[in-house]
């Protein structure tokens, strides 16, 4: 009977462990409700590690005395959507502020779980930013706006000048803006590039992610229609077999293979984002003051760039506000420049004197005016919750031509049919 | 009826011993089982509405040429990686286990240190061994005169190399499961066996392998629950979208549709015939692997 | 003899090599800067980068916290799992009691339902609770785990039917039984349990994400996933902080595995 006693005694004495040992949580809400008491607006908000710079939430904090901005660093990516959609699906008390990258469409859906900015003014400040851009995050009809615009990501071409110079191409970027302006011109330019120094370009999937992203239409039309079987993708998805049959593509693999080819100057060029800068100089190192940027051919696309959002949750939608707006101004947009290499999306500053981006790894070269020049021509197309689902089979299906030389037209018959199978449900 | 009755009563002791895993079962997994029940036939994009649509999922997954291929893609992973890898754990405990052998504790750690280290390092590892053009293992196949493989180009090849990973990342854990399942074996056995002048073979066939037999039970009953279950190496090693042919897995199937592309209801269905699929064939092993007790 | 001893080191040895390679390449590499990784062939030796990544790592999150915070919740939930799993694998393998078939197979069953399904539900139960941000959210529901329970019970099926019956006419109850007679000998067991506890509170991640609402809270595995950005990742940065996460787990499994060798001698001294 003893025995038992303690048994049970034990079990108890777990649980009031577990329970007493965790009860600090509370500390927590006393410290909301002293900032309450003093008057003070709590905001919290969401953001991920290159988002902003933490210098500018530090102005934010500095500017608006009454508010006691909680700024949170999650994990990036993936695990930041995943998170952000479970505390709005499950309504748990989640963040006043939210940073969105360019997901930023597929939340439109949602939107009655956001505050509308343009109810809180944001029609004032609009001219300031890229027209594009704003319109990611607003509805088709323009009625409502979950979003305020931070960067842009216009993918320029990224290339090796000596390369380029030893095959006798355009090598300076004004030439290649001049000389290289379809995609047809690229590939006789990287055949010439291929032959005289066995060098090659990205990926037949990386062309094809680059030619799609410079179409106006996307793979679903403003009434959810699917029209990724049509022309424009089509078209996309042959220049990509083309340029791959052509030989000048780099076998579809992995990125550290990717990245030590680039080292090993197997690569001489691929068209990138403007985020792309940090990735050659992290992966290439042997080749420093070999690159340049230029405008790329065919047109000019956007991968990824962020925005900052209200949930409609919150208790104070008025300074949440005014805080984004702050954060999203030109000048603090340009310390964002500066410390992380992301591209404003407010033109008035391409200009200035500050923005100047003079790079030793590309030569000196200074990297802005190119920037500027590609995101005032950036086309994005119409997008949709289920581009993912489609553009995932497509590539899948792309590789498969390279890797297991598969034909190309039934790479794409069969591919449109696993697509529309995914739709019909 | 009376007897059962006060059969229970007299084993309440035993019933409070084993409550507090079911009491937490009745908290926090009968409502999640009983929700996504629901949801495997609904439709649910993770935020809005909920709508009905009958056994629709179940229908169109049966029809979906993509899951068949994940099973099989599954099933190769998992025999690939298991099989070899629990026989090879089986002898390393063997060997470590033996009188003769020096610095066990080195040993133990050493083989551990796999299932430690963090996948980061894992995955940048093994897609540089990998690396059809820049691979080390290719690097090396080259200098001795030999061709390369272009690993990432085939499903056989891609199965390899996730079957590689899962046995050496599982390798040392397993060892340290039949390890420490050997120390239950009294050592008079192991002497009166050498005494009478037995071989290595004979003592670990003899000796070795009925006293282990309700570990290998375990171990191989959780391969099998682990293995239908493979979710992480391929994600890392090839993404939530996999661009190569042949690594997709079932669970990853179920979560890029769950919560890539927003098909809740859809991937709960998948989870429920998942968990059928594995409940077979877990019975199949329980029959096989537990003749001697229970 | 002797030829024996080599041929089985010697087998032992190139096991060790393949295990410990990749270990000793992430060493290498949190020795050096992010170029090394991606060099090819990769540079294998060791640079003197050490400190300046290791300065990173200190600068961008707080480690010492996050440590703090999961030492703290992987000692408790080892200590409730030990104790809970153990006292009902025994049960389970040394009693039997109407519906122990039953509940046995259904615990077995739990195992076979993949994780990533129960995840939203079992959101919204925490937040029915309130324990959102809470690490009760983590501890609590994991205080007993049928794999945990599942191992305990096959191993202690090797325990002598005769051993419990003899400290049964000594008087012993079923607890005394369990905590006389079985943990003493269940311990190597208990070591294995210990240490994948440990390691699994160490290692999850999802869940903590998801429960867990403020950043001084955040566990080691999320604190290093802050040092991740979108875009370009400072690998060798995120290297040191993994290599630095994974050395209390070595010195947990060095402290631990020592139960192994305590059950070997004890072994020994009864035959």
């Amino acid at each position: 009977m003893k025995f038992k006693a303690l048994s049970g005694a034990l079990l108890v004495l777990c649980l009031i462990l577990v329970v007493s040992a965790c009860g600090s949580s509370k500390t927590n809400n006393a410290g909301a409700s002293e900032s309450a008491a003093t008057g003070k607006v709590t905001l919290k908000l969401w953001y991920w590690n290159g988002a902003v710079s933490d210098s500018t939430i530090e102005a934010a904090k500095a500017k608006f005395p009454n508010v006691d901005l909680q700024a949170e660093k999650l994990p990036s990516g993936n695990d930041y959507l995943t998170k952000l959609k479970t505390t709005i699906a499950g309504g748990g008390k989640g963040p006043d502020i939210v940073a969105m990258d360019s997901w930023v469409s597929s939340m439109l859906t949602y939107k009655e779980k956001f505050v509308n900015l343009y109810d809180q003014g944001a029609r004032d400040i609009q001219p300031k930013y890229l027209d594009w851009k704003w319109k990611m995050a607003a509805t088709p009809d323009d009625k409502d706006l979950i979003g305020l615009p931070i960067d842009v990501a216009p993918v320029v071409l990224y290339y090796r000048t000596d390369l380029f110079e030893k095959a006798g191409v355009p090598s300076t970027p004004e030439d290649i803006k001049n000389k290289v302006k379809t995609w047809d011109d690229y590939l006789n330019l990287l055949k010439q590039v291929k032959d005289k120094t066995g060098s090659q370009s990205g990926t037949i999937v990386d062309f094809f992610r680059s030619l799609i992203g410079q179409n106006s239409e996307g793979n679903f039309d403003l009434n959810g229609n699917y029209i990724g079987d049509k022309e424009h993708v089509k078209k996309a998805w042959d220049a990509s077999v083309k340029a791959y049959k052509a030989g000048v593509t780099f076998p579809f693999s992995n990125d550290a293979e990717k990245n030590a080819a680039i080292n090993n100057g197997k690569v001489s060029s691929f068209t990138g984002a403007s985020w792309a800068v940090g990735d050659v100089i992290g992966a290439a190192p042997s080749t420093k003051g070999k690159w340049h940027i230029a405008y790329p051919p065919g047109g000019v696309g956007n991968q990824g760039g962020s925005f900052f959002g209200v949930l409609k949750s919150t208790k104070a939608p008025k300074e949440a506000y005014e805080v984004i707006k702050f954060l999203v101004s030109p000048e603090n947009l340009v310390i964002d420049y500066k410390e992380f290499g992301n591209y404003p999306s407010t033109p008035e500053i391409y200009s200035s004197p500050e923005m100047v981006n003079k790079n030793e790894f590309f030569g000196n070269q200074d990297l802005s005016p190119v920037f500027a020049d590609a995101a005032k021509d950036v086309k994005v197309a119409h997008t949709d919750s289920r581009d993912d689902m489609v553009l995932t089979v497509l590539v899948e299906a792309l590789g498969t031509v390279d890797t297991q030389k598969k034909d190309p037209e039934k790479a794409w018959a069969d591919a449109q049919e696993k697509i529309k199978r995914q739709l019909s449900r | 009826m009376g007897g059962l009755l006060k059969e229970i009563y007299k084993s309440r002791t035993l019933y409070l011993f084993i409550s507090p895993f079911y009491i937490l079962f009745l908290i926090f997994s009968v409502f999640p089982i009983f929700f996504s029940i629901y949801l495997s036939v609904h439709k649910w994009d993770g935020i809005g509405e909920m709508t009905s649509v009958g056994f629709n999922n179940f229908k169109y997954m049966f029809k979906d040429p993509s899951f068949w291929q994940v099973i099989v893609n599954n099933v190769a992973i998992w025999l690939l990686s298991n099989g070899p890898m629990l026989v090879m754990a089986l002898i390393v405990a063997f060997v470590i286990n033996m009188s003769i052998v020096k610095f066990k504790g080195f040993f133990r750690i050493t083989y551990f240190l796999p299932n430690i280290t963090a996948m980061v390092a894992v995955v940048i590892i093994f897609q540089s061994m990998f690396g059809n053009e820049y691979g080390l293992i290719n690097f090396f196949l080259e200098k001795i005169g030999l061709d390369k493989i272009a690993w990432f180009n085939s499903s056989t090849g891609v199965r390899v190399v996730i079957a590689a990973m899962i046995a050496w990342r599982y390798l040392g854990y397993n060892a340290i499961i039949y390890l420490s399942g050997l120390q239950r074996i009294p050592k008079d056995l192991y002497e009166a066996a050498d005494l009478d002048g037995a071989t290595m073979l004979q003592t670990f066939t003899k000796i070795t392998i009925p006293m282990l037999r309700p570990i290998i039970l375990f171990s191989v009953m959780m391969s099998t629950i682990g293995g239908f279950q493979i979710f992480t190496e391929p994600q890392v090693l090839a993404g939530n979208q996999s661009p190569y042919p042949g690594s997709d897995t079932i669970v990853l199937y179920m979560y890029r549709e769950g919560f890539i592309y927003q098909n809740y209801g859809y991937a709960a269905a998948v989870s429920w015939v998942l968990f059928v699929i594995i409940g077979i064939i877990s019975l199949l092993n329980w029959k096989l692997f537990n003749k001697s007790d229970d | 003899m002797t030829a024996k001893k080599i041929f089985v080191h010697t087998f032992l040895l190139i096991g060790v090599i393949l295990s410990i390679f990749p270990f000793y390449w992430l060493v290498v590499m949190s020795t050096n800067e992010t170029s090394a990784i991606f060099a090819f062939p990769p540079k294998l030796t060791f640079g003197n980068y050490l400190v300046t990544n290791y300065n990173h790592v200190m600068d961008n999150i707080n480690f010492i916290r996050a440590l703090t915070n999961t030492l703290f919740i992987a000692v408790l939930s080892t200590f409730l799992q030990l104790f809970f799993n153990s006292l009902t694998g025994f049960t389970f393998s040394k009693f039997k009691f109407p519906g122990s078939k039953v509940l046995f197979y259904l615990m077995i069953a739990t195992m076979m339902i993949p994780a990533q399904m129960l995840l939203v539900p079992q959101f919204i139960i925490i937040k029915e609770f309130g324990w959102l941000g809470s690490y009760k959210a983590l501890i609590v529901p994991s205080m007993a785990s049928a794999f945990g329970i599942f191992w305990i019970r096959q191993y202690a099926l090797a325990i002598h039917d005769d051993l419990l019956e003899a400290a049964r006419i000594d008087g012993c109850n079923k607890f005394g039984l369990y905590w006389r007679i079985a943990l003493p000998i269940l311990r190597p067991a208990l070591a294995f349990l210990a240490i994948t506890t440990f390691m699994g509170v160490w290692e999850d991640y999802l869940w903590p994400l998801i429960v867990l609402t403020d950043t001084s809270k955040f566990t080691l595995m999320l604190a290093l996933q802050q040092l991740k950005s979108v875009h370009t990742a400072d690998y060798s940065m995120v290297m040191t902080g993994t290599l630095m996460a994974t050395l209390p787990l070595i010195v947990f499994f060095l402290v631990v595995s020592r139960q192994f060798i305590a059950g070997i001698m004890e072994g020994a001294v009864k035959s």
